[in-house]
């Protein structure tokens, strides 16, 4: 007895559904349900939380094999202008327009706007105040392999500087990236979890306008192509598709054999 | 066996009505809570979904769907009862913020959380009860396998979800449907209350076709039950309309096989996939309603048969779903209750078992705490594979559900001939 080709159709079918993944789709991409912001791009990605949320605002990876790696997250909930807190003290809109990420914050007292611009390997994170104000901003990694030269997960006070260096590891690779800024910050402080590391960089500027930058700093070491490390890779679908549909004719024939006799 | 049936269908109900106080699926339950809520206020839900939804699209730019009131408004009618003793209790809402940041806004209060969670789970758990007396009487083994079935006892009292009741009024439907045409489409009728039973139509009418007046009582039954509908539709389209289109134009989700696509960055993409996949879906349901029409399957394996061609092809198949195939399902040739194990896995890497327990664990601080670190790990150990995990159970799903419902397609016609034995001939 031979299988029936409703079931060479559908397990086709299954595995052309798990290609989509791999469709090469590129830039800003407004996606729900819960309204995240992504953004692709060869080396990096960025994803945008909804407005529910404060943390992710924006969260950027690194693609490395398919597979996005978190390198640093800009908190909204850990964050405060003038000393109210931007999560909670402001309404939010947001909108895509020129390739840029356009974020309004208002509340009854101020309003701002934060600009996320996304780069070949770089994003460039901007708040723009109407008048000079305090802005304490944190951004955060569970976490850091090291930020400067500093590892150990301690409180620390750092020297004024313009940027900094900082590290992740993952899957046993290391990611290096620096965290640049406009105008200096008037405090830099660094801490973590004792037994983890660090995760906390908390940056304090009064400014008009502050420009945060995160670069990668070690683009060639990634790989565009699949490796055996295929956590959260997207390549994963097909694979899993591809078994799953060999496994499911191979059961279908033994069924039918089994009825046969 | 009355006695029996009866004995079954209070453990039944016994078991789900000591888990039920202490669990739930925040955002569901917060659903169910605004909505009646709104309704004894008289707000209108489907208004208030369509606030939402214009409050999205002015927060981002982007037409994103709002998972609020999407059923019919008989859900309101089964609620109201329940919540309204409630509020005949205790005056507050058992809890606030359950859409939003569960992790900053979420405040519940005790123990009213327990009473409400208790009481409005009672008619899905009743529902549960029915299904198994109902079903003890025409199978023992069945009605045992849904008393204990570890998967509806999730849906119903951890959940908080009806679609056990959805399952009962498809039974009592396909039960009644030879006695009582218009008493069965009218329990057809309120069985759309979540829409996903629309496809069952290719069941029922097809053998009604050559019976035009038994088609009409059948139809007049499903007319009567659609009052509610007729009435919010009335009061106000624009926003009833809205609720329906957005429920029906959903994007890809949930244990399926196009979960891959939920990592298609692309909300236009995304749209754009599910329309293609719902013409696939649309195409498949009439197929399948056409080739059961014409070999006359009967109506319980047809109605199964259909709720499978919905699992394997519908766009978005809840985990709830399966709720209301097995009551019909576990009475079908072409059914495995073990199905179920696939949806059941696919709650651990989706909403996780420890969302259900927020009623238990947000009620100190200390075990709030715990959650946290609970939550922070689980998130860790399952981070790496946690969309293609969904996805391995969601093929699962599609292939376990098409293997069964090939089957059904493919059942043998029984044709008995009738010939005199030869030496009887000769002679």
């Amino acid at each position: 007895m031979k299988l029936k080709l409703l079931d060479y159709v559908f397990a086709c079918f299954v595995v052309l559904v798990s290609l989509t993944p791999l469709l090469p789709l590129k830039g800003w991409q407004g996606y729900g349900p819960l309204g995240e912001f992504y953004y692709t791009g060869d080396l990096i990605q960025l994803r945008y939380n909804d407005p529910s949320f404060g943390n992710d605002k924006p969260h950027v990876f690194v693609v490395d094999a398919g597979r996005p790696i978190s390198l640093i997250e800009f908190s909204d909930h850990n964050s405060y202008v003038n000393g109210c807190n931007i999560y909670t003290n402001f309404t939010v809109k947001t909108r895509l327009e020129d390739g840029k990420l356009r974020v309004l914050y208002k509340s009854a007292e101020t309003s701002f706007i934060k600009v996320v611009e996304p780069g070949e390997d770089y994003v460039k994170v901007t708040y723009a105040f109407n008048q000079t104000m305090k802005l304490n901003l944190t951004l955060w990694r569970w976490y850091f392999s090291s930020v400067g030269p500093f590892s150990m997960p301690m409180t620390r006070s750092l020297d004024a500087c313009r940027a900094l260096n900082f590290s992740v590891t993952e899957g046993g690779k290391i990611y290096v990236a620096q965290v640049s800024w406009e105008p200096m910050p008037e405090k830099i402080t660094i801490s973590g979890v004792l037994g983890e590391g660090l995760n906390k960089i908390a940056l304090d500027f009064t400014a008009k306008e502050v420009t945060v930058e995160v670069k990668l700093l070690n683009p060639t070491g990634l790989s565009q192509l699949m490796v055996l490390d295929l956590r959260e890779s997207k390549y994963l679908y097909p694979l899993i598709a591809f078994t799953g549909s060999s496994l499911y004719l191979w059961m279908r024939r033994i069924a039918l054999k089994e009825k046969q006799k | 066996m009355r006695r029996e049936a009866l004995k079954l269908a209070i453990i039944a109900v016994a078991i789900r009505l000591v888990i039920a106080p202490f669990f739930m699926h925040t955002w569901d339950v917060t659903t169910i809570l605004i909505s009646t809520d709104q309704f004894l206020k008289g707000i209108n839900p489907y208004q208030y979904v369509l606030q939402q939804l214009e409050a999205l699209y002015d927060a981002t730019g982007l037409h994103l769907p709002y998972y609020g009131f999407l059923y019919l408004p008989h859900v309101l009618l089964v609620y109201t009862p329940f919540y309204g003793a409630y509020l005949a209790l205790f005056r507050d809402a058992p809890l606030v913020g359950g859409h939003g940041d569960i992790y900053t806004g979420l405040k519940l209060i005790y123990p009213q959380l327990y009473y409400a969670l208790l009481l409005i789970k009672l008619p899905v758990i009743f529902a549960d009860g029915a299904v198994t007396y109902l079903l003890y009487r025409k199978s023992v083994r069945a009605a045992k396998i849904y008393a204990f079935s570890p998967y509806v006892i999730v849906i119903t009292s951890m959940w908080g979800n009806f679609d056990p009741l959805i399952g009962l009024l498809l039974l009592l439907s396909s039960l009644t449907f030879e006695r009582h045409r218009m008493l069965s489409g009218l329990l057809y009728g309120f069985s759309c209350m979540k829409f996903y039973t629309i496809v069952c139509l290719g069941a029922f009418l097809p053998r009604l076709i050559r019976q035009p007046k038994e088609m009409l009582r059948f139809l007049a039954g499903c007319v009567i039950s659609q009052v509610p509908t007729l009435w919010f539709l009335a009061r106000d389209p624009n926003a009833f309309l809205s609720a329906l289109i957005l429920q029906a134009t959903r994007p890809i989700n949930g244990v399926n096989i196009y979960y891959s696509m939920a990592a298609v960055r692309g909300l236009e993409q995304v749209q754009f996939l599910t329309k293609i996949i719902t013409l696939i879906f649309v195409g498949a349901v009439i197929a399948v309603s056409i080739h059961y029409a014409r070999r006359k399957v009967d109506l319980n394996e047809a109605i199964t048969g259909l709720m499978l061609t919905y699992v394997v092809f519908a766009p978005v198949t809840n985990e709830q779903l399966l709720a209301a195939i097995i009551p019909v399902g576990l009475l079908s040739k072409n059914f495995s209750h073990k199905l179920t194990v696939f949806p059941l896995l696919y709650i651990a890497f989706n909403s996780t078992y420890h969302y259900f327990a927020i009623p238990i664990f947000y009620s100190s601080e200390a075990l709030r705490a715990t959650w946290e670190g609970l939550n922070a790990l689980w998130g860790l150990w399952v981070k790496d594979y946690q969309m293609q995990l969904r996805y391995l159970l969601g093929a699962g799903l599609g292939f376990s559900s098409f293997w069964l419902l090939t089957t059904s397609l493919g059942a043998p016609r029984v044709t008995v001939k009738l010939s005199l034995p030869e030496w009887r001939v000769k002679r």
